[in-house]
């Protein structure tokens, strides 16, 4: 959501900018030809009160004359007008002498009006008149309207970067509110979860696109709900329906036993039932888990706390486990974090863990139990010293009912669920369970982690 | 002691209700809500065992509404459902234990009378049992006389055995009371933490102090 507003902020600012940018640089294209434009306009309305002030008609007067009289107006005009006469011939009659040493330059005639950079001057914008074989120019200096446009420019960049600093701050407000609906999906999709299932999303007034997209995800957390609460539904009616009969099986069982205990021989059938009786019911214990851990629907409570006593506590069982298989259990525990979850299910999945190692290791040897922190993840490891695992079954034996072969068949006591549903009660709290290989030596390593905090 | 069965599957409540009858229980059967709600009306009870799933109801709701209505006695919930959730929810509704489908009748018998005996309040600080003494004050065991060193655990679980001493222990119930996990993944764990506690308490073949009953738990005899 961060990276949105900041692209649409961005996204907006560029577009506020290049557009006085351009706006203004059209400005300064335009003003720059409406004043070389007027300027030759000028230069008519120049031109023609100088053939007035010539009487209308300069091929009658004397050369001296038509220069004395050229000499007066030129005088009264000199910040404004250059002014040049040549005869038809060529010859120079008249130079107004605020041009000084230098002189306008005669051009082809199809350069009229003209523009060219003059010593003293600068640049100089011209027009050359014809009038009874007498040839006249008229020029001026463009240095007044560079330095106007000079000016637009500085107060154009000032604008700019004016406005390129307020869009910014404009464009966050915009997308923060235009972002508000949104972030108020986020929020409510977040909390809707296996335990607050019936929440739904307001619809905000209007027909607008996020209106259209709540609706939506509504419909589509409506299909949720209905599938959690067939999940649940058929997780209860499953059970109710298996457990009924092994409860009886198991009632007629243990008073069978009663009355046999006499008889040893029948009595140790009877045990054996039982002890199906236990095992059957444990499988369907932990389809029935599995079942609803991936429908999502298992709400077990998870809090916040701290993983060191937690670790230290099962590695107090973990330990006598071990033991018990004549392998020592080896803690270590770096950077101790805070973390959210369940005791009981995260105890379970190490205590398997734990167990599934002890299983495979020669006796002698140690099992390793690791607690640190990494890239924002909790993760405990548990290593052993067994054979490990070929790489095609490190995934495999996380499959439902995968049994993979023990060094010792004696050890194995599972029914092929124990990973399964270890892996699913990591799922559950937003973190995963995997194996691998050991680098350091033979063995496996097996990685269950979640999100710190 | 009267006890009240709710319970639908007419065969599982005709066989809790014979085991009570053979342990001298007065017990009665209702198979519905409706009947249940009629039996309380009609009578006190001591105790009620009620299961969940009712054809005219939610036991949970049966329950509420008697807590509610000022029914005090002791109240075990018999369920198929094993969900953490539904046994939490359960006792939060002021049930007093929640024991999951299939069970042993001597669980249930169990549960009752530590409930039965939970009311009438009795408390003792040492406890004793051939040749084994645990003082709960001190928290000091000793067989045949010789000291004996436990870890908390093992502390919990000898304690659990000596106040239930001849009485079959499932695994369940142990895993509940001493670790109070409330799924069990399958684990020695139990059965490697009872046979340190034979051990330790100098147990032999002749004098195993801790039996195993085979498929189902654990009795001190």
């Amino acid at each position: 959501m961060r990276s949105m507003t900041v692209h649409l902020t961005a996204w907006y600012a560029l577009a506020v900018t290049a557009t006085v940018v351009v706006a203004l640089g059209a400005g300064h294209w335009l003003l720059k030809r409406e004043s070389i434009g007027s300027l030759g306009i000028l230069h008519e309305a120049e031109f023609r009160e100088v053939l007035q002030q010539l009487g209308g008609d300069p091929e009658r007067l004397s050369e001296a004359d038509l220069a004395a009289r050229m000499a007066r107006h030129s005088e009264a005009d000199e910040h404004l007008f250059f002014f040049q006469v040549h005869d038809a011939a060529g010859r120079l009659l008249f130079r107004s002498p605020n041009l000084g040493e230098t002189i306008l330059p005669t051009l082809p005639a199809y350069e009229n009006p003209w523009t060219v950079d003059m010593p003293l001057h600068g640049r100089v914008h011209g027009s050359e008149f014809e009038q009874g074989g007498l040839h006249f120019q008229i020029g001026s200096r463009l240095e007044p309207m560079e330095r106007l446009l000079r000016q637009y420019l500085q107060i154009s960049l000032v604008l700019t970067a004016m406005v390129a600093a307020g869009s910014v701050g404009l464009g966050y407000g915009i997308s923060r509110v235009a972002l508000n609906p949104i972030r108020a999906i986020e929020r409510t999709a977040r909390r809707i979860g296996a335990d607050h299932l019936s929440e739904r999303i307001p619809v905000p007034p209007g027909r607008d696109e996020v209106a259209k997209l709540v609706k939506l995800l509504n419909a589509m957390f409506d299909r949720l709900e209905t599938s959690f609460r067939q999940v649940s539904q058929f997780s209860a009616d499953a059970s109710h329906e298996l457990k009924t009969p092994l409860t009886l099986i198991r009632l007629n069982a243990e008073s069978l036993r009663k009355q046999l205990a006499d008889n040893a021989e029948s009595a140790v059938t009877v045990d054996t039932l039982l002890e199906e009786i236990a095992r059957m019911n444990r499988i369907i214990n932990d389809l029935l888990f599995l079942a609803k851990a991936e429908g999502g629907g298992i709400t077990a409570a998870r809090e916040v706390q701290p993983t060191l006593p937690f670790i230290l506590s099962v590695a107090e069982d973990a330990r006598v486990l071990a033991e018990d298989g004549r392998v020592r259990l080896e803690v270590e525990v770096n950077e101790p974090v805070a973390a959210r979850f369940n005791q009981g299910l995260l105890r379970q999945v190490l205590l398997n863990l734990v167990g599934n190692a002890t299983a495979v290791m020669p006796s002698g040897g140690t099992v390793k139990l690791r607690s640190l922190a990494s890239n924002g993840y909790w993760r405990i490891e548990v290593l052993d010293e067994g054979p490990g695992l070929l790489p095609e079954n490190l995934e495999r034996v996380f499959e439902r009912f995968v049994k993979l072969p023990r060094p010792d068949p004696t050890t194995g006591h599972g029914n092929g669920l124990g990973l399964a549903i270890s892996r699913s009660i990591m799922r559950l709290h937003g973190g995963d369970l995997f194996a691998a290989n050991r680098q350091d030596r033979t063995g496996l390593c097996m990685i269950a982690q979640l999100p710190v905090g | 002691m009267k006890v009240l069965i709710v319970e639908d599957e007419r065969k599982v409540g005709q066989f809790i209700e014979r085991g009570l009858t053979e342990q001298s229980y007065t017990a009665r059967l209702t198979g519905s809500c409706t009947e249940a709600r009629d039996a309380l009306a009609e009578s006190p009870y001591d105790v009620i065992v009620l299961d969940l799933g009712l054809p005219d109801g939610d036991g949970l709701d049966l329950l509420k509404e008697w807590r509610s209505a000022g029914f005090n006695e002791p109240v075990l919930i018999l369920s198929a459902r094993d969900a953490v959730a539904d046994r939490i929810h359960g006792l939060n509704l002021g049930a007093d234990d929640y024991l999951a489908k299939p069970f042993s009748m001597d669980e249930l018998l169990a549960r009752l009378r530590s409930l039965l005996r939970r009311q009438s309040g009795s408390k003792t600080t040492t406890l004793e049992f051939a040749g084994i003494k645990m003082d709960l004050l001190a928290r000091e065991v000793t067989s045949l006389g010789q000291r004996v060193d436990l870890t908390s655990r093992e502390f919990a679980l000898l304690e659990l055995f000596l106040q239930n001493r001849d009485r079959v222990l499932t695994r369940t119930l142990i895993s509940e009371r001493i670790w109070e996990a409330s799924y069990d993944l399958e684990t020695n764990l139990i059965d490697v933490y009872v046979r340190r506690l034979r051990q330790k308490l100098g147990a032999t073949d002749d004098r195993p102090i801790i039996h195993t009953i085979r498929g189902t738990g654990y009795r001190l005899s």
